[in-house]
């Protein structure tokens, strides 16, 4: 009896981590490639190299960020602070950076260590209390905008301009934030895919009770995926600041959705467990796709993107949440 | 004593416990400011604080409902800020269309309450996600109607309203506040749907299984939470001589603040709108308070996520003992 109970438990255990749920992304692969045919018909100006070049480089701070919200929701949280640690970062970086390069070096390196505290302090407070991920995360956002708007009175601030040439140095197609952004993405795919982290973090969001029962805390696992967000946060924080030579408390507030609606329209599911990474690669182009093109048309009928891109952004995530629906 | 009458009156006795504590608190921080400030003890300041926590308080009671079935409403500041825009763009000055423009402001909030319930009841959409993209989709509405600069006049005799005292000291505002959240503690209480929406927070299966239309109730709540909501922005806009496309920037947040200091918990089963009254006066209070220190911008965002995170610890720490 004892031992049919645990044969099943192993079972159950094999499954879950040999095979983790992980789904194809292959729709939102299709999907992305037969939307091109219309947009080359509407809006041939997107296909021009410079403006290739442009969302290449454009997609790369969502890109950053959404690769940690996607280690996030797969573990069966969420993150809401992603936005306000971006903004934070900004300012922290525009107001520490001098040029010399000790200085450089000590700004990263503080700012890596600020978004790892981030992280820290978001798994914490789930390990400590029983707090739905939601309220927690809505929290320290808002914890972290308050610190942001008390740091913004330096608007501006300072980003040498040497740390803003190296993060922003690219030539045609090829850009070295685009290059950054796809070592990152090919580093944390192993991650998910190919070492003992990633399973743990499928099984977190599928089953935490067997994750348990392998004698992994799932608490220490929710933590790390907290920490990765809030590092590839500090990432993305620090090129904003470099491309825009400048901090500012607003700079990150898009991300939070953006992030989200990039995840989620990439396949990966909400109750965790389900999805990955290259789901959210492709949720990440059509994004800044859209919104390239949305500028473009804007620009074209003299509209202002800003108010229609909420509208657009919002309206994609739901059509995401209703199409995967019927999967859960 | 059966186990299932012991369990209620745990749950009840926590809940009473926590709706005291908020009026204690309230009463606290409100002798804590008399003594800083002498000169604020009148009984003027304290209808001032009840009007300027009329506008929360009737948004909280929406709020309050959806977090004890177990949601959260995050579009509740845009539903305000579109129903004030929409209501002084569209009045003109004129005193004879403030009843239909007021009747539009609660069809735009009972409509969007409305297609929120049915994102969560029939899609089966997480609140949290619904609600955050209703949140975006107003924005972008708002300003595509005001084009960034909203205008518009309101009819004298709406704005005399926002004056009005009745009996000479209390306001119109502070009247629909205390009224409405006294109906909903008698529904809460005392109906079957009150019934129902705590049972869903607590155990939507149980709920259906006990023959309550879990859908239904959940579509109801959010729909009274977008029609407070509107009833709130016209009652702020009473007392607004322009339009502002921030009035309702804050108030998706602080109407969770002062649900959750309040005594109404996260989880969802646990609350009612008595405690709200008390948290939505604290939320105002602070917010007062830190306006005299002249540090309100940053300092109310960092206050009030620290009020949510310690008091929901705290509760939580107590359900689980």
């Amino acid at each position: 009896m004892g031992d049919n109970a645990l044969s099943l438990r192993a079972k159950a255990l094999l499954n879950s981590l040999v095979h983790p749920a992980r789904h194809s992304s292959r729709q939102i692969w299709v999907l992305l490639l037969l939307l091109l045919v219309p947009v080359a018909i509407i809006v041939p100006e997107f296909f021009r190299s410079r403006n290739l070049a442009n969302v290449l480089v454009q997609m790369v701070p969502l890109g950053i960020i959404a690769i940690g919200q996607t280690f996030v929701i797969l573990g069966a949280g969420i993150d809401l602070s992603v936005g306000a640690q971006v903004s934070l970062i900004t300012l922290v970086a525009s107001t520490v950076m001098t040029d010399s390069p000790v200085v450089i070096l000590l700004t990263v390196l503080l700012c890596l260590g600020l978004g790892t505290t981030f992280g820290l302090l978001n798994g914490g407070i789930l390990r400590l209390f029983p707090i739905p991920p939601i309220i927690a995360t809505l929290c320290t956002g808002y914890l972290f905008q308050g610190i942001a708007f008390a740091l913004h009175k330096t608007t501006g601030g300072y980003i040498s301009p040497a740390f803003s040439r190296v993060l922003t140095a690219s030539s045609g197609l090829l850009s070295f934030p685009f290059a950054m952004f796809i070592l990152l993405f090919a580093v944390f795919h192993m991650v998910l895919h190919r070492m003992r982290l990633g399973r743990y973090v499928y099984a977190l969001g599928g089953n935490p009770e067997v994750l348990a029962n392998t004698g992994v805390r799932p608490s220490g696992v929710r933590i790390r995926t907290y920490v990765i967000s809030g590092l590839l946060c500090a990432v993305a924080g620090l090129y904003i600041a470099a491309r825009l030579k400048s901090g500012s408390s607003h700079y990150g507030s898009e991300y939070t959705l953006l992030s989200i609606t990039a995840t989620v329209v990439g396949g990966t599911s909400l109750m965790g467990g389900l999805g990955g990474l290259s789901g959210t690669l492709a949720g990440t182009i059509l994004v800044s796709m859209l919104n390239n093109i949305l500028n473009n048309v804007a620009f074209r009928y003299n509209l202002q993107s800003s108010y229609y891109r909420s509208i657009i952004i919002g309206l994609i995530l739901l059509m995401a949440m209703l199409f995967y629906r019927k999967r859960e | 004593m059966t186990e299932e009458s012991r369990l209620t009156r745990r749950v009840y006795s926590v809940h009473f416990k926590s709706v005291l504590g908020a009026y204690v608190g309230f009463a606290v921080i409100l002798i804590a400011s008399y003594i800083i400030s002498p000169a604020s003890l009148s009984l003027q300041d304290f209808v001032n604080l009840l009007k300027q926590s009329s506008g929360l308080g009737i948004v909280s009671i929406g709020q309050t409902l959806v977090i004890m079935t177990g949601g959260i409403d995050l579009c509740l500041g845009s539903i305000i800020t579109l129903v004030h825009v929409l209501t002084i763009g569209t009045m003109q000055g004129d005193p004879a269309l403030i009843l239909p423009v007021c009747l539009a402001g609660l069809a735009v909030g009972g409509v969007t309450g409305f297609v929120n319930g049915l994102g969560v009841a029939k899609a089966k959409i997480a609140p949290l996600i619904m609600t955050l993209c209703s949140d975006f989709i107003l924005r972008g509405l708002f300003m595509i109607y005001t084009k960034g600069q909203p205008k518009g006049v309101l009819a004298d005799s709406f704005r005399a309203m926002g004056r009005l005292r009745i009996f000479g000291i209390i306001p119109v505002a502070v009247i629909v506040w205390l009224l409405l959240s006294a109906v909903i503690v008698f529904v809460v209480r005392r109906t079957t749907f009150g019934a129902q929406v705590k049972m869903i927070g607590a155990n939507p299966a149980c709920s259906h299984l006990c023959g309550a239309r879990n859908d239904r109730v959940i579509i109801l709540v959010y729909t009274l939470a977008g029609l407070f909501a509107a009833v709130a922005s016209i009652v702020l806009t009473m007392d607004m001589s322009a339009a502002s496309l921030n009035l309702g920037a804050d108030y998706s947040m602080d109407s969770i603040a002062a649900t959750v200091v309040g005594g109404t918990a996260f989880v969802g089963g646990i609350g009612g709108v008595e405690g709200t009254v008390a948290g939505a006066l604290i939320i105002r209070l602070v917010t007062a308070l830190l306006q005299k220190a002249n540090v309100v911008n940053w300092a109310k965002l960092i206050v009030q996520s620290g009020i949510i995170l310690a008091v929901v610890a705290l509760y939580s720490r107590k359900e689980r003992r």
